[in-house]
């Protein structure tokens, strides 16, 4: 297939306003008369209000409304991931920073007297931080619901026949600490109320998310809230719907005046939402010949204070099915009193890989086979069963279809990527460094990844597209703007499905007055499962174009074309009228102008299901007289299917590359023994890799054309996190033969563990870092 | 922030007149790098804030019979960039290359992250190491002092209210001087975990060590040198083993406290590293020079 | 509350400003001046999202009083381009994808642009030093430095 827009390089169409200063964020905004929002948040990890009194702050000049629990309807409001749940503002404070009041004022400085004003008197409760120690029937209950969930189970087969079929029966268990998205942008959200009308401005991934979970809650109608989504500096999961979005709807109402809250860097940091901590443990069973038997997964995922997930399961029982005759895949999730957890770029899937990697590291060892040969024997292709959503129909009470994959570019991710660090050469064998200097020490490593692309039980996606009458194109979808280049992404596929230059399209995205539904931008969606409702929307304006053009070039309208905006009739290049010409054109009939509008509801089948594949490999060098690990190289082999702008998509990788890599390497949360605040909310005590700390990492894409996504695009985003920790402990374990199966492995546990031979973290306590017992 | 009077006195003695009448509720501010954040936090709250990056007769690096002289309104870049300071004293224009970034660099003065005192602050380390002096001043006069003995803690200095910080001066190094640094950091470029400084003088036959300087960071409440250290190095022929007994005995001189960051023994542990690769990389230094 | 009188020129253009003695550099562009381009990203001085060029020199404007600018010269985001033709450090970062969602952006083109100005034939290495300092968890650091060399020829007429 030819294709003029498709897999080229289009600038992001919103470029120049990013590189002028033009684009607005959320933060930017300032409406005629709007009032400044603070928050009032809790000192303790969790206690009782008993009583609260606002008389003084409300005297305070310039103080214009307050609202505490008193305030807020008594129900919980639930985020549609599970990401939250719980009242915007309860008499109960669950973590250090949980909303306990809310001042709306004349200036940021008024509000923030305000809230020294406020008198609270709490009465403590005994709290519990610690993942283990919540799922004890004595431990102090954080969830009204109590701490665990149900747990969420994908199974098949008998593990238990299966580990009997087994010649080796491999367990494992790793931990992971707390990640933060750590985006850029900060978090802002405007409200104002005219008459019953409610219009929220906010950077955000979840536009149409926000509206209808807040028309429900607010028992208003969804026609009479109004979300504008604008741009987010980053997100990776954190510019979602949020507690923090309810506040100033609250407050603007109440004090009948636009409200702005806008979060503090600290306050994005300790009190909005951050990575789960978490445990996990493979039993693995194998044949002789490397071939898998049966895999028992459980997963165990500390929720916070209002994180409600049950299942983050995204793709790791789809991972290895190849031969895998019986499966189970568990998932507990558990309430803390910590800051609220929840999805974060690559949720479920990186800490999960990271110990089922570790388990078929470990299997292979054992077998005397290399990690490409193992991973070349196992992984799924397509045609193989998946069973991931499972969960999802059995909840929602839906018949399943039976569901297999799509596509695996799989074997070529490992394959490539292999050649591309030069495996063959530097591969020594388990445990073996490439290299030895002194007390530098060097060796490569390696590890896959799967995520989905999309999920069709998400929601369909609708998109609008309009032909204006000088030939340009008006493209309007409800997606997230969270710097991933979907604006540019999409406009790519209408210019090739219209066959209009790119430059020819404006999106206008995510305002839920004037755009069509959209599911939120999660799951690494837009280009794989938002893609489709774009073609057909495209194609649906094409057919307009083609029918009017029909008349005018006398051919049926199948016999037309449209390429590089020229509209002709196929065979006869010849027979042709510019695009922009055949939609001035005056219809003699109607004697007006043509209006061409063309909508289009649709998403991916139930099956076959997209899933997109990842191999990373690292080449590490340990110093093992102070446990600092130095990447050397790093190359990352994608399948994403069709790569639709491959440098978005390469911005996309090296983020996660750094993303991943710093999570393994020092990226964490530390949280207070006695209180569990966040003590390093902010750029200088949470250590983020940047430009000199890892070096360019190599970027290869397979390209295995996917048979369902647009253009047999896949997803790409969110994945690109996933396999890091994995491939780096696997080198640094080749590097010296110490295994790190607790994320992260900052420079002082590499080197605590080099001396005691053992991977662990010898901090006390359990949620500081996680750590392996 | 809080709110305070903002004054910007033109003449050094316009800024010393304002000092002298502090009743403790002023603060100077140079480049306000680390001050304005400590304000932003409301750690710092004064009630005059007395601008001093104004007054250009501080802003002055310059070579004397001695050595440099360095005016404290200096800013990082400008010594970084110094073509006086690239030959002969090139430790500090290193130092400065991993001090913060560029942008901080530009604003902030040497005499700012001096007087700032932070534990973790890499100018103390190095100037202690080259011997260095400050010299104050106030209407009463002026004093000149070893850098080691202006740090005295925590966020701590000599400095009397009613004095500025003046210039810092950096002696000529003896002939066979080779000095080094070093920080280990988590993420390039970021403050120090630890940090060290070590300055070797060879005699004359470029065999024994005529004199040496070992300066930690970030491992006590202020710079420390690890004077007992030192003195293992001191009239003796420096190799290998004789810089890992140095090394160990550093490392038990130090007094680092654990942080979020790191454990006191882990940065003891660094400090053994440290000591031995620094105080090699000196040496051979020493040896060119 | 306390202001003086401040004399300042931002982008070519003479102000007369009166500001509270607290006001820090960056909140007199973003909200007196509304000059948003210049972005705010931490509370810790170290995320350099807030970047504006000081008589020529890359600072931080969150780590300024306004009135210490006083008599100097500003050049932000916004006074970067000539009119709707954009600078070439801007046609660079457009053409490479030195940029995702553009948060950090201003910022490191400011910062670019005093590189630029100060050396016009940086190495990769110098350019990868000066721009590593921002924080930009979109990771386009690799584009980054490619638009920044790329701009550099341009600029020097190659
Ligand atoms: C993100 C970040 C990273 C940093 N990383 C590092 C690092 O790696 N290493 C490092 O060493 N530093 C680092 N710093 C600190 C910083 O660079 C310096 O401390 C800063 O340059 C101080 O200079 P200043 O002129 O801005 O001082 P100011 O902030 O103006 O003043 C600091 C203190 O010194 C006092 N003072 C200033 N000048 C005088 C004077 N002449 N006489 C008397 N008192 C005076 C002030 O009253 C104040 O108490 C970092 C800072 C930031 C924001």
């Amino acid at each position: 297939m030819e294709l003029s827009a498709i897999g080229k390089r289009v600038a992001l169409e919103d470029a120049y306003e990013k590189v002028t200063g033009k684009l607005k964020f959320a933060v930017d905004i300032s409406l005629p008369g709007m009032l400044h929002a603070k928050v009032l948040r809790s000192p303790y990890a969790h206690a009782k209000i008993v009583n609260i009194d606002t008389r003084k702050a409300e005297a305070l000049p310039g103080v214009r409304a307050i609202i505490t629990h008193k305030d807020v309807p008594k129900e919980e409001w639930m985020e549609l991931w599970l990401n939250y749940y719980g009242r915007v503002i309860d008499d109960r404070v669950r973590f250090v920073g949980d909303e306990v009041a809310a001042v709306a004022a004349t200036s940021i400085d008024v509000a923030e007297e305000a809230l020294s004003l406020i008198e609270v008197e709490y009465e403590e409760l005994p709290h519990v931080f610690d993942l283990e120690e919540a799922m004890k029937p004595d431990a102090p209950q954080v969830s009204p619901y109590g701490n665990v969930r149900e747990p969420t189970i994908v199974e098949w087969g008998d593990i238990e026949q299966g580990f009997k079929g087994a010649d080796l029966i491999v367990e494992h268990k790793t931990r992971a600490g707390s990640q933060q998205h750590a985006p850029v942008g900060l978090n802002a959200c405007i409200a104002t109320w005219e008459g019953d009308k409610l219009t929220i401005w906010t950077s955000a991934q979840s536009v149409f998310e926000i509206r209808d979970v807040m028309a429900r809650y607010l028992k208003m109608p969804m026609s009479k809230v109004r979300v504008i989504g604008l741009p987010t500096g980053g997100s990776f999961g954190l510019f979602w719907l949020n507690n923090f979005h309810f506040i100033p709807v609250f407050l603007a109402r109440k004090a009948g005046k636009p409200v702005k809250l806008e979060l503090t860097r600290e306050e994005i940091f300790s009190t909005v939402k951050r990575r789960e901590i978490c445990m996990t443990s493979v039993k693995l069973g194998v044949k002789r010949d490397g071939t898998f038997t049966a895999i028992h997964m459980k997963h165990y995922w500390e929720n916070g204070a209002y994180g409600f997930k049950t299942n983050p399961y995204e793709t790791m029982s789809d991972l290895w099915v190849r031969n895998l005759k019986h499966g189970k895949f568990e998932f507990h999730g558990v309430s803390t009193n910590l800051c609220t957890a929840g999805c974060m770029r690559g949720v479920g899937d990186l800490v999960q890989d990271f110990c089922m990697e570790q388990a078929i590291d470990k299997a292979a060892e054992k077998l005397g086979m290399g990690p490409l040969e193992i991973r070349l024997k196992n992984h799924s292709r397509a045609g193989d069963p998946q069973r991931a959503d499972v969960p999802f129909y059995q909840w929602a009470k839906l018949a399943r279809p039976e569901k297999t994959l799509s596509s695996s570019g799989m074997d070529k991710c490992i394959k490539e990527g292999a050649k591309a660090i030069g495996w063959q050469e530097k591969w020594k064998g388990w445990g073996q460094p490439t290299e030895v200097n002194g007390s530098k020490r060097r060796a490569i490593g390696m590890a896959v990844s799967s995520h989905c692309s999309g999920q069709r039980y998400l929601g369909t996606s609708s998109v609008t597209v309009k032909v204006n009458q000088d030939g340009s194109v008006n493209l309007f979808t409800g997606a997230g703007r969270m710097g991933q280049g979907m604006e540019t992404t999409q406009a790519q596929i209408v210019a090739e499905v219209l066959g209009v230059p790119v430059e020819s399209i404006k999106g206008t995205h995510g305002d839920t007055e004037v755009c069509p539904w959209s599911v939120a931008t999660v799951a690494s969606i837009n280009a794989h499962q938002t893609g489709v409702a774009t073609q057909a929307a495209a194609a649906e304006a094409k057919r307009q174009v083609c029918e009017l053009a029909s008349k005018e070039l006398g051919a049926k309208p199948e016999d037309i074309d449209i390429k590089k905006g020229v509209v002709f009739v196929k065979g006869h290049p010849k027979r042709s009228i510019p695009f922009a010409d055949l939609t001035a054109k005056i219809d003699p009939e109607t004697g007006t102008w043509p209006t061409i509008i063309a909508s289009a509801s649709k998403s991916i089948p139930h099956s076959p299901v997209a899933r997109f594949y990842m191999a990373h490999f690292a080449e590490v060098e340990v110093d093992t007289d102070t446990g600092k690990v130095k990447i050397l190289r790093y190359v990352a082999v994608h399948d994403s299917g069709r790569i639709i702008n491959p440098s978005i998509c390469e911005n996309q990788v090296v983020s996660g590359v750094l993303q991943g890599c710093g999570f393994a390497l020092g990226e964490r949360l530390v949280f207070d023994e006695n209180t569990g605040q966040i003590l390093n909310p902010n750029f200088t005590d949470y250590k983020i890799l940047k430009a000199l700390d890892v070096p360019d990492p190599e970027v290869i894409f397979v390209e295995e054309i996917d048979p369902v996504g647009t253009f047999g695009a896949k997803g790409i985003g969110e994945g690109t996190v996933c396999p890091c920790a994995a491939a780096l402990a696997q080198a640094i374990y080749n590097a010296t033969g110490v295994e790190f199966n607790a994320i992260p492995f900052t420079p002082e546990i590499v080197f605590r563990a080099l001396r005691s031979g053992v991977a662990k973290d010898a901090d006390e306590s359990r949620y500081h870092v996680a750590y392996l017992n | 922030m809080k709110n305070f009077e903002y004054l910007a006195p033109k003449t050094v003695k316009d800024a010393l007149t304002l000092l002298a009448g502090d009743q403790g509720d002023s603060k100077v501010i140079a480049g306000g790098q680390s001050l304005l954040l400590l304000m932003g936090h409301g750690l710092v709250t004064p009630k005059y804030l007395i601008d001093i990056k104004g007054i250009s007769s501080l802003n002055y690096l310059q070579k004397t019979q001695s050595g440099l002289e360095i005016g404290s309104l200096t800013t990082h870049r400008s010594v970084e960039t110094s073509p006086l300071i690239r030959n002969g004293f090139c430790v500090l224009a290193q130092m400065e290359g991993a001090l913060a970034s560029l942008e901080t660099r530009n604003w902030g003065t040497l005499g700012g992250n001096v007087c700032h005192a932070d534990p973790k602050g890499d100018v103390c380390p190095v100037l202690i190491a080259l011997g260095a002096k400050v010299k104050m001043i106030s209407l009463r006069g002026e004093r000149t002092m070893a850098v080691e003995d202006f740090s005295t803690g925590y966020f701590e200095t000599a400095l009397n209210p009613d004095e500025l910080l003046a210039e810092i001066q950096v002696p000529n190094p003896a002939p066979r001087t080779g000095t080094a640094y070093h920080k280990f950091t988590m993420i390039e470029g970021d403050y120090a975990i630890v940090s060290t400084t070590v300055s070797i003088t060879l005699d004359a036959s470029n065999e024994k060590c005529k004199d040496a300087r070992i300066v930690l960071g970030a491992v006590a409440p202020a710079p420390m040198r690890a004077k007992r250290a030192e003195k293992v190095l001191v009239g003796r022929e420096i190799k290998d083993s004789l810089l890992q007994e140095a090394a160990q005995i550093a490392s038990e001189e130090a007094e680092p406290v654990s942080d979020m960051h790191a454990s006191d023994e882990y940065k003891r542990e660094l400090v053994k590293v440290l000591v031995k690769r620094v105080g090699k990389e000196a040496l051979e230094k020493a040896g060119m020079a | 509350m306390i202001t003086k009188d401040l004399s300042i020129t931002i982008n070519g253009k003479q102000y007369r400003l009166s500001v509270g003695a607290r006001t820090l550099l960056v909140d007199l562009l973003r909200n007196d001046l509304e000059l948003t381009g210049t972005k705010v990203a931490c509370d810790s001085g170290s995320c350099l999202a807030c970047t504006v060029l000081v008589d020529g020199k890359a600072v931080k404007s969150c780590s300024i009083l306004a009135l210490q600018v006083d008599g100097r010269s500003v050049l932000t985001i916004e006074g970067l381009a000539n009119g709707d033709k954009l600078h070439p450090i801007q046609e660079s970062f457009v053409k490479n994808h030195g940029l995702a969602c553009g948060y950090c952006t201003p910022g490191v083109i400011m910062s670019a642009k005093a590189l630029l100005d100060e050396n016009p034939s940086p190495t990769e290495d110098e350019v990868r030093h000066v721009i590593s300092d921002h924080l930009c968890r979109c990771g386009a650091y690799p584009k980054i430095v490619k638009s920044v060399l790329e701009a550099a020829e341009i600029m020097r007429g190659e």
